[in-house]
């Protein structure tokens, strides 16, 4: 069998510090595994502290994992030092605020053609090469756009800046961070339109990081649903969105307004009224209606089912 | 000729706005004094022959003090002293508090730790009383002496505050993006920190100028500077010590006074007028 | 269903150094006693100045610049700001959406609750504390939360603490402005849960602004849409969700990705909104309508109201047709 693409196993993080008198820590994930392949979409979802964009940090090397690994064409980010450096023209990330992330001090010409010069892939004069990716993510005319402030754009612009600017580096894979929960939604859907052609065109693989549902399932092949830094669901799209199996996905999906949906849907919902996730047994025990003696006690390991399904929950077990 | 008139009009546009136009007339103004003193100044350096006390007449514009020196004059010859103290020990601070402040909040860690350990260290001990015991025990002390001390010595309350600037930049989503494109940390701290800190080295740079051409002030006082040099500071305290205002001699209080005053004025709005360029070049974003 | 809110030609206006903002341009609407009413549209058409404009918490350099507000029968535009202050709270309360990060944070959820129920009724006194009990009760807080500081809470938690003061004095109109857009898709659940069933006990009115139309198709009575500044279409909950009429609100729609049925390609809506300091003639929407007609660009188009809402677009005639349809109809 070949080498995955990107390949994710056991990831964890643990931030906070140990001092002599005592020790303050927070597990943002644990014991994340998945596999990507080249021209696949994979969409993790989950609220706010789900441990989403930790692991969006971690593939990028923006933070250092404290267990498991990150493999890149069989590569291990932990081990292989050169793999490191290397590293920008192989992931690149799209941030979730393109305000933020553009240098307002610096034109759009020198954003977009810097990482080229940086990594080595271009000589001389970047302005050709930049006028080209701009034109990619239909920033038309280009020559009106390369000497441009960031502050004279939208913030669409703004976004389609940050993609021709990693698409620069020619990445194999693209982990976007929430590219559209910062724009309005008749852009965003211009930007997932492009980050979809532009995954077509180029053979990339895609990592969208959203809260988001509905643009979960229009963008990605595979869903994996995130919660309390550890992986409850994962699947294809269709299928985790259509038929949920572990109970806080379908929390989730029940929450998130569409008017389209079946009204005579019900759920029965336990408000955690402020308390906090349990540390023993499953994770989201103190908020299931399905918890039972076991899921307070024991922790749950992920149940491989037929069809690439994954789901950490005592009920399939 | 023609390279100069060019070289003013280039200086001219380069400070943007009425108040950076303004401040500009008035650091040339100085600029012009201290550079050509010896010819402007109606009478020579120290001399001492005039009546004392001496109220504004039109042989001695600014009266003459206690020791019958042309008060005018003083001021004149002072302008060199003080001017070059500021601008150089200034630029000297501002170098040295930067460059600390953007290393060590930027690289956190180990590196923070020690420099802000460097940095308390020298905040406990008394600047002044520190700068005293340097200017006594060095063989001699002329200008440069003066100026290094005054510079090596006060860019610690600038490190201070630039290294909390950068530690807020350094979360900003630009540098993260620099960081995933593989840019090494001193590509990522000067050239895409700070020109982002570039109002906080600007109000800082005014604030140490002032403060240098005040040290040096505080230094000639206590008889620490050259005897021979004359600078605002030392007319000020000699005026202070020959207790001018007793004798109502306001007109050799005032002008040493305005002088530092206007000085620093000058400074500040060019520092204006550049923050309200860069503010414009980023969509008046409040900075 | 009698009106409790009118709005007539509405219009508010701030100063920017480079020219006249007309934020918000003519804007009629009116709701009843009981209605949910949601104002939708995306960042800068002029939902939230709207909604500033009606409680007049409008700060220079923003300015009323014409228009009338009626409230129950009473004027608000002309009001004088003492009785408008008075009438404010007990009549109308107003929920924001920075309003949970606005609470006072050296003071107890308790003290800040009995506040704003004694600052508009300085008599309550002892019975202040048993009502602000009362009130945590009814938005599902549990009394003992009373004692907290608004850092212990959580988001959602002190939202829900808002939503309680507003309605301390039981007013008939809640304004609320984006009040769970910073909040996880569960929490906005549960509270818009807990403001639908307030909505129900009470039967207040609300003036509900967001810019998540899937949201306001599940909880409004009658929706209104705001583009650049203009009210372009106002439709009942049913109407909206079985089609849209204006060009504007169909591409919004279309731009939510669905949760279910088969995948397709969004279109959103191209080009991005005009600047409002120089807004394109005509219809303002006309340079982004992949519909728009000759006279789109120079004329601005009347407002259609028919027994499907209104609509202000060309495209409709006065009989409320499409110009396809008239033109179908006529052979």
């Amino acid at each position: 069998m070949s080498k995955p693409l990107l390949h994710v196993n056991e990831l964890g993080k643990v931030f906070g510090s140990r001092s002599m008198f005592r020790k303050n820590e927070f597990r943002a994930v644990h014991d994340v595994s998945f596999r990507l392949e080249q021209g696949e979409v994979l969409a993790i979802v989950g609220e706010s502290g789900s441990g989403k964009s930790t692991i969006a940090r971690m593939l990028t090397n923006l933070i250092p994992a404290t267990s498991g690994d990150i493999m890149y064409g069989g590569q291990s980010l932990r081990r292989d030092k050169r793999l490191g450096r290397k590293l920008p023209t192989f992931v690149q990330m799209i941030f979730q605020d393109p305000f933020a992330a553009l240098n307002p001090h610096h034109t759009i010409g020198y954003i977009v053609g810097r990482p080229l010069l940086v990594q080595r892939q271009w000589k001389g004069d970047t302005r050709p090469k930049v006028l080209e990716l701009l034109q990619k993510v239909g920033l038309t005319p280009a020559e009106d756009f390369i000497d441009k402030y960031p502050y004279q754009l939208s913030g669409g612009q703004k976004q389609r800046v940050m993609i021709a600017k990693v698409l620069g580096l020619a990445p194999k894979v693209i982990v976007a961070d929430e590219p559209t929960s910062m724009l309005d939604v008749s852009i965003g859907v211009d930007i997932m339109n492009l980050l979809l052609d532009l995954k077509s065109q180029e053979q990339l693989a895609l990592i969208l990081i959203t809260h988001n549902l509905g643009s979960a399932k229009y963008m990605a092949d595979r869903i994996m649903v995130m919660y309390a830094g550890q992986m409850v669901e994962y699947g294809p799209a269709e299928q985790v969105i259509g038929e949920p199996l572990h109970p806080y996905t379908k929390l989730l999906i029940y929450s998130s307004p569409d008017p389209w949906r079946d009204a005579s849907l019900t759920m029965e919902i336990i408000d955690p009224q402020g308390m906090e996730i349990p540390k023993t047994g499953c994770a989201f025990h103190h908020r299931c209606p399905h918890a039972g003696d076991a899921c307070r006690t024991k922790s749950v390991a992920v149940t491989k089912l037929g069809g690439e399904r994954q789901v950490r929950c005592h009920l399939y077990t | 000729m023609k390279t100069i008139i060019r070289i003013a009009a280039a200086c001219w546009s380069a400070f943007p706005g009425k108040k950076g136009k303004l401040g500009f007339v008035i650091l040339v103004w100085f600029t012009v004094i201290a550079l050509f003193g010896s010819l402007l100044a109606p009478y020579p350096k120290n001399f001492i022959g005039f009546e004392s006390w001496l109220p504004p007449s039109f042989s001695h514009w600014l009266g003459t003090d206690s020791y019958g020196q042309d008060v005018l004059s003083q001021m004149i010859y002072g302008t060199r002293t003080s001017f070059w103290v500021g601008i150089i020990a200034g630029l000297i601070t501002t170098v040295i508090g930067v460059t600390v402040g953007v290393v060590s909040g930027f690289k956190g860690g180990w590196v923070e730790e020690s420099l802000m350990r460097v940095v308390d260290l020298f905040l406990i001990i008394p600047t002044l009383a520190l700068m005293i015991i340097l200017a006594s025990f060095l063989p001699s002390m002329g200008i440069v002496s003066t100026i290094l001390i005054i510079g090596c010595l006060s860019w610690l309350y600038m490190a201070r505050s630039i290294r909390s600037q950068t530690m807020s930049e350094r979360q900003s989503g630009y540098v993260e993006a620099a960081r995933t494109i593989g840019m090494n940390d001193a590509e990522i701290m000067f050239r895409e920190i700070l020109p982002n800190i570039v109002p906080v080295i600007l109000a800082n740079l005014v604030l140490v100028t002032t403060q240098a051409v005040l040290a040096e002030a505080g230094l000639s006082f206590l008889g620490l500077g050259d005897p021979t040099n004359v600078s605002w500071g030392t007319i000020l305290a000699l005026a202070n010590a020959n207790n001018a205002v007793l004798f109502h001699a306001w007109w050799w209080i005032l002008p040493p006074g305005l002088a530092i005053a206007f000085f620093c004025f000058g400074f500040i709005l060019i520092g204006n007028g550049i923050l309200e360029k860069y503010r414009a070049n980023r969509g008046n974003a409040a900075l | 269903m009698s009106k409790l809110l009118q709005v007539q030609n509405l219009s508010i206006e701030y100063a920017s150094p480079r020219g006249v903002v007309k934020a918000v341009d003519n804007v009629s609407f009116s709701i009843g006693k009981g209605e949910i009413f949601g104002l939708a549209g995306e960042s800068g058409c002029g939902k939230s100045t709207t909604a500033f404009g009606i409680c007049r918490l409008l700060r220079p350099p923003a300015r009323l610049a014409g228009g009338s507000v009626v409230l129950d029968g009473i004027e608000l535009t002309e009001l004088p700001d003492e009785q408008f202050d008075k009438l404010r709270w007990s009549k109308m309360s107003i929920v924001l959406q920075s309003a949970m990060n606005n609470l006072n944070p050296v003071l107890k959820i308790r003290s800040q609750l009995m506040d704003a129920i004694v600052a508009h009724e300085p008599d309550a006194g002892k019975e202040a504390a048993k009502r602000a009990e009362q009130l945590m009760r009814l938005v599902d807080l549990p009394a003992d939360r009373l004692d907290s500081y608004p850092h212990e809470l959580s988001g959602g938690m002190r939202q829900r603490v808002v939503i309680a003061m507003a309605m301390a004095m039981k007013p008939s109109l809640v304004i609320m402005d984006e009040p769970t857009t910073a909040l996880d898709v569960v929490v906005q659940n549960g509270i818009i849960r807990k403001i639908l069933e307030l909505q129900e006990q009470f039967g207040f009115s609300i003036l509900f602004i967001t810019h998540d139309l899937p949201l306001m198709l599940e909880m409004c009575d009658r929706i209104g849409i705001m583009y650049a500044g203009r009210l372009v279409e106002i439709a009942s909950r049913q109407e909206m969700k079985s089609g849209p009429r204006h060009p504007y609100t169909q591409g919004l729609l279309h731009s939510f990705p669905p949760l279910y049925g088969p995948k397709r390609r969004l279109e959103g809506i191209p080009g991005h909104p005009p600047d409002l300091i120089r807004p394109p003639g005509g219809c303002r929407f006309h340079p982004r309508c992949a519909r728009a007609m000759t006279q789109c660009s120079s004329r601005e188009p009347a407002v259609l109201a028919d027994e499907r809402g209104q609509v202000a677009c060309h495209l409709y005639n006065e009989e409320g047709l499409s110009v396809e349809q008239a033109s179908a109809a006529r052979e």
